[in-house]
């Protein structure tokens, strides 16, 4: 019985499936992403905050139905990360500065220090360095890029086993004219999607730190 | 006739009396009624489609507590499959178990921090209660305490005991020794062909509780 204690304990999980849309055919590839690269990194340095919609589809094999649902994120430099689901249940993740805070449909906080997990940190970080464009300084993930017209595609695919383990990868796309992230894809192993898709994005607005409080 | 129906008694109280002797039950008033326990059995919830829970998981180990969410999505199949899946709020996978229709169980996909032999024992055994699969059919039996009706059924190591008022099921005990080890209690009394609603799986022992809140508005869509 105490297996199970310790399994619980130690489980702090608090994962961002983002959607990998597997419609990658007119994208070709970037075999020189040194501009792009660039790019991304004047990205990071003129943006101090993001404010979204969201809404998120998870497409299961085991249903014949997705399952919908929706919230707001919010960025702000350095690290601080809110994803608020509202609908169908309420579900908050705060992230800052390397602490954890959740809140769950029923009410119940739980503080988590990712720093003792080292799954935890890296899915924190890939949506921290999504959001601000600094993805391709990212350690716990190779970054392939493609582009069709409109829009940037990074493909994410976890390095460490535990991370493979949880998913097989992930797609983020970006809107060519402004490189704001228009949507989040992951792959599960089992053929499992969820699809994150922003909305209504606006830059560099004013952005209270209580919104970012991991308590 | 006479005789058979003596016959029936005296088997039943047989099987009370070794089932006392050797698996220490609590003192009920049994009816020695094995036969009837089929009409329970027959009521199960077996087509309840797709159930989705919000669902919390809280314990305490020492000094230290623990707080784990997500959605528990169970689904029986057109096959007659049942599935278990526990995803958190943004959508992954935590874990996905299979009961086949022969009741052969199945690990369809495991994070590896929850894949230890102890934990998925127990979660089969929570959902097995929960959505009556895998019932030992034989030595189960029937008792009765005023208009309570129990019916019991043997695990691997103890008993369940699913307590009914006219038909609904008000709780559901795992016990052995004398001792109930976990609870099922539901916020209102259900069906016995239904999930409940809302309902905490209390282990007293492992001092953790599952809580399940039925998502009633959340009507997937194509």
């Amino acid at each position: 019985m105490k297996h199970i204690l310790h399994i619980f304990l130690t489980l702090n999980l608090c994962c961002w499936s983002t959607n990998i849309f597997s419609q990658t055919s007119d994208y070709k590839s970037i075999t020189n992403p040194t501009s792009l690269k660039q790019t991304f990194a004047n990205k990071v340095n003129n943006t101090s905050s993001i404010e979204s919609n969201f809404t998120q589809v998870k497409q299961m094999k085991l249903l014949k139905e997705n399952l919908h649902s929706s919230g707001k994120f919010y960025y702000k430099k350095e690290q601080k990360v809110r994803i608020e689901y509202l609908k169908p249940y309420n579900y908050l993740v705060v992230l800052n500065k390397g602490q954890l805070f959740v809140k769950d449909n029923q009410g119940k906080g739980n503080k988590v220090n990712t720093k003792n997990s080292k799954s935890l940190k890296a899915i924190n970080q890939i949506m921290i360095d999504c959001m601000s464009g600094n993805i391709f300084n990212n350690a716990d993930f190779t970054v392939t890029s493609f582009e069709n017209n409109n829009s940037y595609l990074l493909k994410l695919t976890p390095k460490s086993t535990e991370i493979k383990s949880m998913f097989k990868n992930i797609e983020v796309y970006f809107d060519k004219k402004n490189t704001q992230i228009e949507r989040l894809l992951m792959n599960e192993n089992n053929g499992d999607q969820t699809d994150m898709k922003f909305k209504d994005i606006k830059t560099n607005i004013n952005l209270s730190d209580a919104l970012f409080q991991t308590r | 006739m006479l005789y058979s129906k003596h016959a029936k008694l005296l088997l039943g109280f047989a099987i009370c009396v070794t089932f006392a002797a050797s698996c220490k039950l609590p003192k009920y008033k049994m009816i020695a009624e094995p036969g009837s326990i089929a009409i329970f059995e027959q009521q199960k919830p077996t087509n309840f489609g797709t159930k989705i829970y919000s669902a919390t998981i809280d314990g305490k180990y020492g000094i230290k507590k623990y707080h784990l969410s997500g959605l528990l999505i169970l689904k029986q199949l057109e096959d007659s499959t049942t599935r278990a899946v526990f995803q958190s709020e943004a959508g992954l996978t935590l874990f996905d178990f299979e009961w086949h229709k022969n009741h052969s169980f199945k690990v369809v996909s495991i994070i590896p921090k929850m894949d230890k032999k102890p934990l998925i024992l127990a979660l089969k055994k929570d959902f097995e209660i929960l959505m009556k699969i895998n019932l030992q059919h034989e030595n189960s039996f029937k008792t009765q305490d005023g208009d309570y009706i129990s019916y019991i059924y043997p695990l691997e190591r103890g008993f369940v005991d699913y307590r009914l008022l006219e038909n609904q099921i008000l709780d559901i005990k795992v016990f052995n020794d004398h001792k109930t080890y976990i609870s099922f209690l539901p916020e209102a009394p259900y069906l016995i062909t239904e999930l409940p609603n809302n309902i905490r799986l209390v282990h007293h022992k492992a001092k953790f509780t599952i809580t399940l809140k039925a998502l009633e508005n959340y009507a997937p869509t194509e």
